[in-house]
């Protein structure tokens, strides 16, 4: 609670003037709101209870098991390896967000700060694969990943289609941009070594920018599902949204298994945001200013 | 996952099954079983049966000292791959003891199988272009023709010796006509039926004696039904092949003599779009299960399973899901078989093996294959689970003749007679993808967008036969 | 201001990574693409030169022209996004307890993946007892349910509003992070001048959030361009009755991935491409000029 409650600085919208009256008025908003978004998984939460004998679909709507039973997460439980995709999706996802944001931070210091003869052409070129839909690369990249890395059925293959993005590029290169020249001169006049300065006086400064675009990979990188799905063969391997879509064809007929299965990929990933979520916010300020 | 007792296997067998089975392109065509009063029954209490026989299963002569090995010249030292489609985990147990029999066939030959689900088909597709194709695939038999039609399967006619071929029953070892010639073995087959729920139908005042036999009879049940009742009916065409549903259910003759142009436009094709336009108008089918992709099935499962509709067909694999999801329906559960079409024949719901064109080791390929699919595979297969041999030999064993206790298998004494006279009766379908898509729009315009099904079914005719020049 | 080579290198030698990184999963995909799309091709056999014959044949074909219309159409989720978004940082941008745990909430669908969400929203919109159907039925709305996905008209609207759902708790981040970097001084004498609590946002809030409002719309407009998740997921991958749902990227997916018509789902791609590119460019003008 403390953490969630703490980690932002003063607000500066709502003054405790007349706490419990104003209170209460963002409690009910906050409360409508959340409904909104909240409901979906609630009803997916309930169906994942419900027993044998409580129907998944009627008229009016049944919304509480009347039967409730814990056996849909043991079933999914006991056919598929759930805390193992949670892992490799962890692992893609650690490792896509690393090389993606290193190499990114790496391009976007020049196009920020350094003239050079091709850096407008560079600069659109990027900016207009940020337009290339991945479900066009597909399939020169399967025969890519088959033929020429051979690395397809591994977790490899998921990580490095995805380590260059234009959009982080972008995104750090506006960062740059805000940091004044006078630092970067000054490393110089040191006698700083351009990727010295990169490291040590850059970097830091843009720290915000950088978790911004962490986040963003992050999130992207969880939640693929055709790429994934077109490279993994070994159950093994499988991340989370694949895992998914194979629960989802073999509980075919089941929907509260269906939802049990839904239910237990979301668990992990809420507990680990509501851990995590101070780095979300707090990587996202100042991340945008111009 | 104890599955001593034969009739307690996990739900989860079945409802990984649902979606395999299912898949296999499931036509709305009734079966055209002799005998159509298979089930009347209605079992309250299910009596939970031992069947532990020896199994006898006739063999084909062959040329190996063991009597399964049938293939000859295996290659030394094989490595194949087999793919299956959705049935790990649910039967890990079942195909690694049927490859361990493989390989005491044939020793010498290793097999590296993998279970594919939801995607096989694309990356079937693309590891045949990227050359990295496994060397035998289960797939669903709908499949078959695209691969076989680009050359990139192994021609079955020409690969198997005259007894071998002989072991399946001939409509299904043909069902994919390719230039005259099979490039598939069959594999395990469904029978689907009416799955009845009886409370329903005697709620409108209706019996098992009711339901209807024919197309035609179907379409004026469904309109009765719902003005007697307000429930509709749970009709769903074959998605991924619709002139399959038109040629069975409609009896339309879908392409001319040579093969040279689509004539599904005829009289008769549009009669049929008529009676489901008939049917959408009068609210007596639902909406959303009609055109419901094959993968999708669950949906108009769990509607039925729900008590929204009266019947639905599907295969006896199913009853046990249903059961699972609502055990108080299963005592009301009845099935029966399904109406006819206006062709009077009904279509093969199958699975099939093929081997890839360019397979290093064909002859080792071919093996497997055909190996999966003998008759005591097959037989223990079934055994397992409520599929049906492609060979009619397994059909000799007593478990077939055996007087069924549960309700999903009171199919099984007439599942040989309903298997040997499945057949296809669609001609060759050129660009069987692309064509099914412009048929999916006209049905769609006529059913949804109020267009009148001569119109529509002309006009996809006229697209669809500008893909085929 | 003469350098030395090493010198003159070095931004290079920065870009060199991420420019081998697109040169390999980028270009030589769109070129191989480009190439395809004067091309016949179907993957299993090798593609075959038509010329012009995929780009003649898309002008007469319907469903494309009906995909433009839908990709053009889901542009609208972009203003929707701003505004809610924007509404919903300036309420959870106060100090109160348990604040943290709503924020959670917003962020949830973010989080979840379309997989899980595509799934939940199918019951939502189920034709037979979802609680959409239930609502309006108790609210008195509908006399009976409506089969939502099944209806043509109410596809694409569907899948813009799960878009927007899923949308807005993402944008409420970037929108949190632009309030908490508006000076307090700011408030403070908006206040003096005496406005109260909805102009204040309005003269103050609003236009402090411009940077993150150009950054979203630019992001969200060009997601919205190439939206695919939903539209798979809410129609089981048909694109939804009558091709309702199709969209630029669901079109080419399908001309590729379902039909096999690989060179003809590569001349979409072209032309989606040539229209993102048209749209970006005005999108980079509109910051630059910013920044000026």
């Amino acid at each position: 609670m403390r953490i969630l409650t703490e980690q932002l600085p003063a607000s500066r919208a709502g003054r405790p003037r007349t706490p419990w009256v104003s209170h209460l008025f963002w409690y009910a908003l906050l409360g409508l709101a959340s409904l909104v978004t909240v409901l979906p998984f609630l009803w997916l939460l309930m169906t994942s209870l419900k027993g044998p004998t409580d129907a998944v679909f009627s008229l009016p709507p049944q919304f509480i098991p009347r039967d409730p039973t814990l056996n849909n997460f043991v079933k999914v439980w006991q056919q598929l390896a759930i805390w193992r995709f949670f892992l490799n999706s962890l692992f893609v996802a650690a490792l896509t967000v690393t090389l993606n944001v290193a190499v990114s931070a790496l391009a976007a210091y020049p196009l920020a700060k350094m003239r050079f003869a091709l850096r407008e052409p560079i600069f659109y070129l990027l900016l207009a694969t940020l337009i290339v839909p991945a479900e066009l690369t597909y399939i020169p990249g399967y025969i890519l990943a088959v033929q020429v890395f051979q690395y397809h059925d591994t977790l490899w293959a998921l990580i490095f289609p995805n380590v260059f993005s234009a959009f982080n590029i972008f995104l750090l290169r506006q960062a740059f941009q805000s940091v004044p020249n006078d630092l970067i001169d000054a490393a110089r006049i040191d006698g700083a070594n351009e990727l010295r300065i990169w490291w040590q006086v850059l970097l830091p400064t843009i720290r915000p920018a950088v978790a911004t675009a962490a986040v963003f990979t992050a999130v992207t990188s969880w939640n693929a599902l055709l790429w994934p799905s077109l490279m993994l063969r070994n159950r093994d391997l499988y991340t989370l949204p694949v895992g998914l879509t194979a629960l989802r064809g073999m509980f075919t007929a089941d929907f509260r298994l269906i939802s049990a299965g839904a239910i237990m990929v979301i668990i992990p990933i809420l507990v680990a945001f509501v851990f995590a979520q101070r780095y979300f916010v707090s990587g996202l300020t100042g991340a945008v200013k111009g | 996952m104890n599955t001593k007792r034969t009739f307690a296997l996990p739900v989860l067998l079945l409802t990984a099954l649902a979606l395999v089975l299912s898949a296999c392109g499931a036509a709305q065509t009734p079966a055209a079983p002799p005998e159509p009063q298979v089930v009347t029954q209605v079992v309250v209490q299910t009596e939970v049966v031992e069947v532990e026989k020896p199994v006898e299963v006739v063999v084909t002569p062959t040329p190996g000292p063991n009597p399964e090995a049938v293939i000859s010249d295996v290659e030394e030292g094989a490595e194949i791959t087999f793919w299956t489609f959705y049935l790990s985990p649910t039967f890990d147990e079942y195909i690694k003891s049927t490859i361990a029999r493989f390989n005491e066939s044939y020793p010498g030959v290793t097999v590296k199988w993998e279970d594919r689900q939801a995607t096989l088909q694309e990356e079937f597709r693309n590891s045949l272009a990227a050359g990295n194709a496994p060397d035998v695939v289960n797939v669903p038999t709908g499949w078959v023709q695209e691969f076989a039609q680009k050359g990139q399967l192994l021609n079955m006619s020409e690969a198997l010796p005259q007894e071998v071929q002989a072991q399946y029953f001939p409509d299904l070892f043909n069902q994919v006509n390719v230039g005259g010639a099979s490039y598939q073995v069959p594999w395990y087959q469904a029978v689907d039926g009416y799955l009845v729920n009886t409370q329903v139908i005697s709620a409108a005042g209706y019996t098992l004696e009711d339901l209807p036999t024919t197309f035609d009879e179907q379409k004026q049940f469904c309109l009765d039904f719902k003005e007697r009742s307000g429930i509709p009916c749970g009709l769903r065409m074959a998605t991924d092949n619709l002139l399959q549903t038109i040629a069975y259910e409609g009896g339309v003759e879908v392409m001319n003599e040579d093969g040279s142009a689509f004539t599904f436009d005829s009289p008769e094709a549009v009669q049929w779009l008529q009676d489901y336009v008939d049917l959408m108008n009068a609210e007596a089918i639902h909406r959303d299960i009609v055109l419901l992709n094959a993968a999708d099935d669950r949906i108009g499962l769990e509607r039925f399973t729900a008590g929204q509709m009266p019947f639905y067909v599907t295969g006896p694999q199913l009853i046990r899901v249903v059961r699972e999801s609502n055990p108080g329906l299963y005592g009301y559960l009845a099935m029966v078989p399904r109406a006819v079409g206006r062709s009077g024949a009904l279509p093969p719901v199958s699975m099939s093996i093929v081997v890839a064109q360019d397979t290093p080791y064909p002859r080792a390929s071919a093996a497997l294959a055909t190996f999966f699919s003998n008759p005591q595979s097959m037989l223990e297969f079934a055994k397992i689970v409520q599929i049906f041999p492609s060979t009619p030999a397994s059909f000799e064993d007593p478990f077939f003749t055996q007087k069924p206790v549960a309700i999903e298998d009171q199919i099984r004494p007439i599942a040989r007679e309903i298997i040997s006279s499945q057949k296809n009766i669609l001609p060759e379908i050129p660009n069987q993808a692309e064509v099914n898509e412009v048929v999916r729009q006209a049905i769609e315009a006529a059913l949804f967008g109020g267009v009148d099904p001569q119109t529509a079914l002309t006009d996809a005719v006229t697209q669809a036969n500008e893909l085929i020049q | 201001m003469s350098r030395s080579l090493p010198n003159r290198l070095t931004p290079y030698l920065f870009l060199l990574p991420a420019l081998l990184f697109m040169a390999t999963f980028t270009l030589y995909p769109l070129l191989s693409v480009a190439y395809l799309s004067f091309t016949e091709y179907d993957i299993l056999t090798p593609p075959q030169p038509v010329g012009l014959e995929n780009y003649r044949e898309l002008l007469g074909d319907a469903i494309f022209w009906l995909s433009l219309r839908n990709s053009f159409t889901y542009l609208l989720v972009t203003p929707v996004i701003i505004v809610l978004a924007i509404a919903l940082a300036i309420v959870v941008n106060r100090r109160i307890p348990g604040i943290g745990i709503f924020r959670a909430l917003y962020y949830i669908p973010v989080i979840t993946g379309s997989v899980a969400i595509g799934i939940a929203w199918q019951f939502l919109f189920d034709g037979s007892g979802g609680p959409v159907n239930g609502a309006l039925l108790a609210l008195g709305l509908i006399e009976k349910p409506i089969v939502f996905l099944t209806e043509p008209r109410f596809t694409l609207p569907i899948a813009m509003l799960m878009t927007t759902w899923m949308g807005v708790g993402y944008y409420m981040v970037v929108f949190l992070a632009g309030l908490q970097a508006i000076p307090e001084d700011l408030y403070d004498a908006a206040r003096i001048d005496g406005c109260n609590d909805i102009q204040k946002h309005w003269y103050v809030s609003v236009p402090g959030l411009r940077p993150s409002i150009v950054f979203v719309a630019v992001i969200s407009s060009l997601s919205a361009l190439k939206v695919f998740d939903e539209i798979y997921v809410l129609t089981n991958g048909t694109g939804g009755i009558l091709n309702s749902g199709s969209t630029m990227v669901f079109y080419l997916w399908k001309q590729a991935f379902r039909l096999q018509n690989v060179g003809y789902a590569s001349a979409v791609a072209m032309v989606l491409l040539v229209i993102t590119l048209a749209f970006s460019i005005g999108n980079v003008r509109l910051l630059e000029r910013r920044e000026d």
